[in-house]
């Protein structure tokens, strides 16, 4: 399962630059091109509109493609799962399941990261100034320095491994499918907590989920503190931060190990 | 080669599909799995490459269990799916995707065969036809030297001249240390290719015998008028009178009709393995 050959790899790496990566990418420069393209007509349209803030503008274009179309793209990583023809061949392929996770697990994320930047990069230095020719602004590009950029690759990387994960354990429709189960998740949760905080702060409600009046303000949390200063919720939080994303990849290629046909 | 120990397998946990089947298959053979619609020949084989995990029991293939799937193990089996839609691109580039996987292919091999079965090697997979996609896929697997080819329904949208084409192809392609189970319910198109037959009925193995024992102990013939011989295990009525399946008490050898020998196995399972043990035993006690 976890075994690794050189060989191998750079097998499935050709294989899925050909069947995954380049479609992939051809769609993405479409969109690219067509939202520039379209920023373009409106400035035209409307020279006045816009203002000046070309790295918020670039960024956001950055940020939608990167979201929408990486979590497209890594809920299709496993598209093989789809019909059970594919699927048996694509699991028949020799490869450990490591292999097989990496490869796919490197085009979804650090290379569509790098080649959603990259191509946003080319299409601003084209058009941003044919842009700002009719918005009389100055040029500026930025955004690849920016905090922002980082921030939006690391929420990238929290999402992706959810939606990665996805597309090996739901054969059909995994994107949705990924929402569906995220919806229900929520849900869940919810109503968990719901029935905890009923429980554990019994004292504030007069009905079943009525409130009784409070003297003074009333503050959650351990003693005084507030729940963000809880080391509970840090935990939480780091715990989504830096351990989610990891720790579902990990996940992904046990479940690969145990997909059957 | 291949050695299924106990196996228990089903796709709901009410109804086994197969209980407690062993089989073995020996390297350097060819061996045909035959068995009626849904008696579970795909899933067996689909069980022998790890595509599905048994609930019980194991299969072990090459010395390993193959639930593990080894890359090591995996490089040296191809599965020729019954259906399977290649990729849409060029057979050069399918070529050039694939046959990294698997390090004894043979490019000359494989376009060799590709003239053999008449397919343009310049074509795109999307511009052949069903029957010309599973030629590709047959040329491919027998270029690839694995020591273990699965070949689930390969003759299914082969036209008839392909269909002989297929049988030489495969005899003439498949060396000493490589092993063929190949599964059919055309058991015609298998005639005169199989070494070792084994049929499946009802969740078991209900024969698994070599071709020579099969032609030794029993007897494929056609008698005349309405008469059936008593001890006829199979007979169906052709034009003139019937042909019957026999035990084989005489030391001359016959042409197996896996058709008969089929209905024959699934229609009277329990005598023709009383026969074939009878035969076994026989034939130790001259050696």
């Amino acid at each position: 399962m976890l075994k690794f050959d050189t060989t191998r790899v750079r097998a499935l790496f050709t294989r899925e630059f050909y069947l995954g990566y380049l479609p992939a990418i051809k769609a993405a420069s479409i969109i690219i091109l067509a939202v520039f393209v379209i920023n373009l007509i409106a400035r035209i349209a409307d020279p006045q509109n816009g203002g000046n803030d070309e790295e918020s503008g670039t960024l956001l274009k950055f940020g939608i493609i990167l979201m929408i179309g990486g979590l497209l793209y890594a809920s299709w990583a496993f598209k093989e799962f789809r019909k059970v023809s594919t699927r048996a061949a694509f699991l028949a392929l020799p490869g450990s399941s490591f292999e097989k996770t990496f490869v796919k697990w490197l085009f979804t994320n650090p290379i569509f990261i790098l080649t959603i930047s990259l191509l946003i990069l080319v299409a601003s230095l084209i058009f941003t100034p044919l842009i700002h020719k009719f918005g009389g602004d100055a040029y500026m590009n930025e955004i690849f320095l920016s905090e922002h950029y980082w921030r939006i690759v690391g929420i990238y990387f929290i999402v992706h491994s959810i939606f990665f994960f996805g597309s090996i354990a739901f054969n059909r429709v995994a994107g949705i499918q990924t929402i569906v189960f995220l919806i229900l998740l929520g849900i869940v949760s919810a109503i968990l907590c719901a029935i905890f905080f009923r429980i554990v702060w019994a004292d504030m409600f007069s009905g079943l989920f009525t409130f009784a009046p409070q003297e003074g303000n009333f503050r959650f949390g351990d003693g005084s503190r507030e729940p963000e200063d809880m080391w509970q919720v840090q935990f939480f939080i780091f715990a989504f931060k830096y351990l989610l994303a990891p720790a579902l990849w990990a996940a992904s290629i046990f479940k690969l190990s145990e997909k059957q046909v | 080669m291949i050695n299924i120990n106990n196996l228990s397998f089903g796709y709901s946990k009410k109804k086994d599909l197969f209980t407690n089947l062993n089989l073995e298959v020996q390297s350097g053979r060819i061996c045909g799995l035959l068995g009626k619609n849904g008696a579970g020949k795909t899933s067996l084989l689909r069980l022998i490459t790890g595509l599905l995990f048994p609930d019980e029991g194991e299969v072990v293939v090459l010395g390993q269990t193959i639930r593990e799937r080894d890359p090591d193990i995996a490089k040296e089996i191809f599965y020729v799916q019954e259906e399977y839609e290649l990729p849409s691109m060029r057979i050069s580039l399918y070529k050039k995707l694939y046959a990294p996987f698997y390090e004894n292919f043979d490019e000359v091999k494989f376009y060799d065969l590709l003239s053999s079965f008449e397919v343009d090697k310049t074509a795109k997979t999307n511009q052949l036809s069903y029957g010309q996609r599973k030629k590709v896929q047959i040329a491919f697997a027998l270029s690839t030297g694995v020591r273990l080819l699965i070949l689930d329904e390969p003759t299914n949208g082969l036209d008839i001249p392909s269909k002989a084409q297929f049988r030489k192809v495969l005899i003439s392609s498949i060396g000493e240390d490589q092993s063929v189970v190949i599964s059919s319910h055309q058991v015609r198109d298998l005639t005169n290719l199989l070494d070792q037959i084994v049929i499946v009925d009802e969740g078991n193995v209900v024969l698994n015998e070599d071709i020579f024992d099969i032609s030794s102990a029993l007897s494929f013939k056609q008698v005349q008028g309405a008469g059936i011989p008593e001890q006829a295990l199979y007979h169906e009525m052709v034009p003139g009178g019937h042909f019957v399946v026999l035990p084989n008490d005489t030391d001359e050898q016959s042409q197996i009709d896996l058709e008969a020998l089929f209905n024959a196995t699934v229609t009277n399972g329990r005598k023709l393995k009383s026969i074939f043990e009878q035969h076994k035993t026989k034939r130790n006690a001259k050696v």
